[in-house]
């Protein structure tokens, strides 16, 4: 029995016995290349949810705070390795209802860059198809079809996951993925890059790459971490935090203040980075973070339901940095 | 109307040409991403990915706009002296008058913008209702300098989207409607027709010759054969009147839960149009400027008592729709959407406005069975509770 078939069996058995009100998978989108968050309410319509390498959601942005509909309804869910530890750190902070949630682990193999893929073709792609484990067969509306090798085309977060298997949840569905040697300290080599450029080449970077962004706050919203919003920092108008004017710098200092709000209940799952509608690499200051915390505190967020975020811990043995 | 034919390898030249007495704004490829920008000879012009990220929108209605400078003093009364600079003065007899010097900034530089499409021309001309005072309405002198600054050379597209859906709602993947000019590509090169004044002086480049007969029976071959590929994913018939009737219907809760609430759709939308006004002010010198701001903000309908109208996300998500094809088209008399699909294509979770409105656009019983949706009676009721309250 394949994950998704487990997915739909979970599915509708939690929903014809009103364990929950509606259930979160993934599903098509408007062609085979694109998958989207599916609400199912009605045991009839599992079958169109689906399990495959392109589900990328973190669903878990649908069930913090403002999300649900009706607000306090009974909700299940899929989540992935990197999406159960945006879970978890909610559950830390006792930011969602763990009686209100039905949750469906999915052991999982790394999900495709769809973004890397389309800067291989200037025509549309219309169809990703996945024939044997492990290989990607993409084509596009001119016909072109091309194979490509899952690993080499998997999303950043995903080549150095410590958490494959999910860290939270009721069922799972289908056998675990082998876990990766936790004993070794996490893998930040993908930072060297970046932290190997001067301050100046920083800076300029940082700007050149937050020039293009426009406000539209997909990254705020579909961070599952992130729970103030309608009353975020960057739209108060008074007093003005941010300036709602859109220039680099005051795009930067928005960017700056997600990334230290969510700081240690981040764990850089990449949702906003794929959310961004011009593609800034958001992902990388949240991993970079992600890295200066562990470094200081050999913390790593969402893993241990029992921890509390590194931030709500005051110890006298805290490291002071640099 | 006599067709020209411009070569692919003077493409360049042409700019060239345009840019001696204009800004030209082109799409091209920085980082991966194509955006409408500044061209400049070292940028090629990328049209081989139909559409930019973005609309040009930017380019005629920035999304951050400063339109005022204003400085605050003070000034004493007549016969009393000098104007001072600071309020520490308290004399009784000559107490300082406030004043403010206003500068108002309207900026139009003259500016050609090559390489968009039908849809976003068109958006042009839809949003030109609300700011050029159609109906009596406001007429906008800002947007307006810069609209009649700006020269559109639209490019039609031979290999429209699986997205896109102009003809669903009465544009053509070469349509004319907004442009200037319009460049059809056929082999080497595009026919050009100029439709304007604006056009035929804009296009006025030594490096033009006469079309041939089989040039452009080419290019009515490319126009006809990219109308048949695009699709009619719903009706326009009868729509109006069905988000008008369906407007307490619980298929718009159903249809938003995917939705994250940013502002991303409006933003690439080349017809959205909502900004908000901001001051800034330091000591005594501030800048009053517009930015957009979109529907699907929380805080957008926020009033100042704290009751916001639109507090739930599928009210939010309901007026995007309700305003492009229902009280847009009813106050200026021109749908809001061009067709183009951005908002398709770059949504974070991919929502579908053709699917919207073909479930919108039929009456409730007839879409889905209400019975076979057993939560869907209890999803309905908050909303009749809040009709109530209202």
């Amino acid at each position: 029995m394949s994950r998704q078939d487990h997915i739909r069996e979970f599915a509708a058995k939690a929903l014809s016995e009103g364990r929950v009100d509606y259930f979160i998978g993934w599903k098509q989108g408007y062609n085979s290349s694109e998958m989207v968050p599916a609400f199912v309410k009605d045991p009839a319509q599992v079958d169109e949810l689906v399990w495959n390498p392109l589900c990328h959601h973190n669903l878990v942005t649908f069930v913090k705070r403002n999300m649900p509909d009706p607000a306090g309804a009974k909700i299940g869910l899929c989540v992935k390795g990197c999406d159960s530890r945006t879970l978890v750190a909610l559950l830390q902070e006792q930011l969602v209802d763990k009686e209100k949630l039905y949750v469906v682990g999915v052991p999982c193999d790394g999900i495709i860059d769809r973004r890397k893929l389309e800067k291989q073709f200037k025509a549309e792609i219309i169809d990703v198809a996945f024939p044997d484990k492990g290989q990607v067969v993409v084509t596009t509306a001119k016909g072109e079809t091309k194979e490509f090798a899952q690993d080499e085309v998997l999303l950043e977060s995903c080549k150095r996951c410590r958490y494959p298997n999910p860290l939270y949840a009721d069922d799972t569905a289908g056998p675990l993925v082998e876990e990766p040697d936790r004993e070794q300290a996490p893998d930040f080599s993908d930072l060297a890059e970046y932290e190997n450029l001067s301050d100046e080449d920083k800076q300029a970077f940082l700007e050149r790459v937050y020039s293009t962004c426009i406000r539209c706050f997909a990254c705020i919203h579909v961070c599952p971490v992130c729970v103030c919003w309608d009353r975020c920092v960057n739209r108060s108008r008074q007093p003005e935090w941010v300036e709602q004017k859109v220039d680099t710098k005051e795009n930067l200092f928005f960017q700056m203040i997600h990334m230290f709000h969510v700081a240690g209940r981040c764990p850089s799952c990449g949702a906003c980075d794929r959310a961004c509608p011009v593609e800034i690499p958001l992902y990388l200051l949240h991993r970079k973070m992600n890295k200066e915390i562990y470094d200081m505190f050999r913390f790593e967020p969402g893993v241990k339901l029992d921890e509390k975020p590194v931030f709500q811990v005051f110890d006298l043995n805290d490291p002071f940095g640099d | 109307m006599a067709a020209k034919f411009l070569k692919q390898e003077d493409l360049p030249a042409f700019l060239a040409h345009l840019a001696k007495s204009a800004r030209v704004i082109a799409p091209v490829k920085t980082d991966g991403l194509v955006q409408f920008e500044p061209w400049t000879p070292e940028k090629q012009v990328e049209l081989e990915v139909l559409l930019a990220k973005q609309s040009p929108k930017e380019w005629v209605f920035p999304q951050t706009e400063k339109y005022l400078e204003f400085k605050y003093g003070k000034v004493m009364p007549e016969g009393s002296g000098e104007a001072v600079a600071d309020a520490s003065e308290n004399a009784a007899e000559s107490v300082p008058q406030p004043t403010v010097e206003v500068e108002v900034r309207n900026e139009a530089p003259a500016q050609v913008i090559f390489g968009l499409r039908p849809c976003d021309a068109r958006g042009f001309t839809q949003m030109d209702q609300v700011f050029g005072g159609y109906g009596g309405f406001y007429f906008d002198p800002f947007y307006n300098a810069r609209r009649a600054a700006t020269t559109l050379l639209v490019v039609a597209c031979a290999e429209p989207r699986s997205t896109c859906f102009c003809t669903a709602v009465g544009g053509c993947p070469a349509g004319r409607e907004g442009a200037d000019a319009i460049f059809i590509p056929v082999e080497g090169g595009f026919v050009v027709e100029t439709l304007t004044e604006k056009g035929e002086s804009t296009a006025a480049f030594s490096g033009l010759t006469e079309a041939s007969e089989a040039q452009k029976a080419q290019a009515a071959d490319m126009e006809a054969q990219a109308i048949g590929k695009v699709g009619a994913p719903f009706t326009l018939e009868g729509l109006r009147d069905h988000l008008h009737d369906n407007i307490d219907d619980p298929r718009w809760r159903d249809l938003c839960m995917r939705c994250i609430s940013c502002g991303t759709c409006t933003y690439v939308c080349p017809s959205c149009y909502c900004f908000s006004i901001n001051d800034e002010l330091v000591e005594s010198t501030g800048e009053r400027y517009r930015v957009w701001d979109n529907c699907f903000n929380p805080i957008y309908t926020e009033e100042t008592s704290g009751h916001n109208p639109r507090a739930e996300k599928f009210k939010r998500f309901r007026n995007r729709f309700s305003h492009k094809f229902w009280y847009y088209p009813d106050k200026y008399d021109s749908l809001l959407c061009s067709g183009c699909g951005r908002c398709i294509m770059h949504c974070p979770t991919r929502i579908d406005i053709r699917e919207v409105l073909r479930v919108m656009g039929t009456a409730p019983e007839t879409a889905f069975s209400q019975a076979s949706r057993p939560t869907e009676a209890k999803a309905a009721a908050p909303t009749q509770a809040e009709g109530k309250e209202a």
